[in-house]
């Protein structure tokens, strides 16, 4: 797999991306939105866009629940890949998803339709489709796409890959910025870097990427959102893999350089062998030090001596206000499968990225 | 008399219920927070004074599906805090509900009883 370090440069200059690879659920589309509100509404140069961010989201995936497909027969509700980005002034949507390639030709002369028209014509257009009774079984006749053609007010990005007789993959991208300017950059670029990160992720097995605040309240949407993709993984006694992934994104939070700006990154995968999961950030070399002596000496030890550890841990430890006293590592080693794995990749002014790998 | 202590659950915390008249105390739900000590410290002072003025017999009531570390160490506390007021001959006991299929909040449960000087009782539902 592409080292965890990579994706972060690849993404350094994102607030925020979640690029999630799965069955797109109503508690998955709860916990996207509320991670994008929740940074939107922190970032006072995205104020303008406030209103419209979730509004978009939640017509995109309403678009994706019509027309996509599941990617297996047993899944109920379609599967995707769908980022959402903030870099600099600007959210990028964007979705991938199975379609029928019957429904290539509609969705193609809406999508131009929408992106020719100018803002008072997409207004008359969606008043037209509104007032008209002829509502397809898929429902909204197109309101759905006019109505982000109208919020966003820029071309749409689009495009299709026919997979098969059957299906084809359907690639939308969309640009949200804080000013009503109409500028056609972007969307192109979206897609492009859409399409790129899609071969990856599949490649990879990656069932979901974040990049952005590890504080509290961003912590609990992606939680929400992992716990719910495992849900529909086979394996469904996955409660320690829960476990552990909350120690790693809490672990990241409590002991960030900057207690103000608690950035970090994670990826987990699911191949043949089970999860893994990589979580990054920025630490200085004396927490380097401390994490290379602390992992190397839980990784030379066996089951019996981790239990030992820990008991000896929860009845001893200092208490300190940051909370375990080291607990969480212990119980990440006891639960994982295998040794821990790191690495540490020297950045400027002394620092370092730390990859954190656990297996399970 | 020590007032309750009652807590709504939250998305990460659980629903806490002391009651130093009938000398029950539950901890029921999720313990997934990531400021533990904030959460955690007015309940560790609540059972400080309770063990001063306690009811007649002690109940601990557990019923918790999701643990952090932090949360483990700060319930142990509390779990030690009373395990002191057993040995000074007070009644106390302690019930660990869990799921017949939950085997990991059962082991932790173990654990914990294994670390302690107080009757420990496994409750499976």
């Amino acid at each position: 797999m592409k080292p965890l370090f990579e994706f972060y440069k690849e993404l350094e200059r994102d607030r925020l991306s979640l690029i999630f690879n799965g069955e797109v659920t109503d508690e998955i589309t709860d916990g996207i939105i509320r991670i994008t509100d929740y940074n939107v509404n922190n970032m006072e140069e995205l104020a303008k866009m406030r209103k419209r961010v979730s509004f978009i989201l939640l017509e995109c995936f309403q678009n994706l629940v019509r027309h996509g497909k599941p990617s297996n027969p047993q899944q109920e509700a379609p599967s995707a890949l769908f980022s959402t980005r903030l870099v600099d002034g600007s959210n990028y949507v964007s979705s991938i998803n199975l379609i029928d390639v019957s429904e290539i030709d509609r969705l193609k002369e809406k999508l131009t339709l929408v992106n020719t028209l100018e803002k008072d014509k997409l207004k008359a257009l969606y008043l037209e489709v509104l007032n008209n009774k002829e509502i397809s079984t898929k429902g909204g006749a197109g309101l759905g796409l006019i109505e982000i053609a109208r919020r966003t007010g820029r071309p749409l990005g689009f495009d299709f890959e026919s997979l098969d007789d059957n299906l084809s993959n359907f690639y939308l991208s969309i640009k949200l910025t804080n000013d009503e300017v109409i500028d056609d950059s972007g969307a192109e670029e979206s897609i492009r870097f859409t399409k790129e990160f899609d071969k990856t992720v599949k490649d990879s097995d990656i069932l979901m990427i974040y990049k952005g605040d590890f504080g509290k309240d961003s912590i609990m949407p992606i939680i929400q959102i992992i716990e719910e993709r495992i849900k529909s993984d086979e394996d469904t006694s996955n409660k320690a893999f829960f476990l552990i992934l909350v120690e790693l994104l809490q672990n990241v939070s409590r002991h960030s350089l900057d207690s103000s700006q608690k950035d970090g990154i994670f990826c987990v995968s699911n191949d043949d062998t089970g999860y893994a999961i990589s979580v990054g950030n920025i630490v200085d070399t004396d927490t380097m030090n401390e994490l290379i002596l602390r992992i190397d000496e839980l990784n030379a030890m066996d089951a019996e001596q981790l239990k030992q550890l820990y008991k000896k841990t929860l009845r001893e430890g200092t208490f300190s206000d940051k909370g375990g006293a080291g607990l969480g590592l212990i119980e990440i080693a006891r639960k994982s499968r295998g040794k821990l794995g790191y690495e540490f990749d020297a950045i400027t002014g002394g620092k370092y990225f730390f990859t954190f790998n656990v297996k399970f | 008399m020590l007032e309750s202590l009652y807590l709504e659950a939250t998305e990460d915390t659980p629903i806490v219920v002391f009651d130093a008249a009938s000398g029950t105390l539950e901890i029921t739900g999720r313990a997934l927070p990531e400021d533990a000590h904030s959460f955690f410290s007015p309940l560790q002072e609540w059972v400080e004074r309770y063990d001063s003025t306690p009811a007649t017999s002690t109940t601990v009531n557990l019923r918790i599906d999701y643990f952090n570390s932090a949360a483990t160490r700060y319930i142990f506390n509390i779990l030690m805090e009373l395990e002191e007021l057993c040995m000074s001959g007070s009644a106390v006991k302690v019930i660990w509900n869990y799921s017949t299929d939950d085997e990991m909040i059962a082991a932790k449960g173990e654990e914990l009883a294994s670390m302690l000087d107080i009757p420990f009782e496994m409750r499976p539902f």
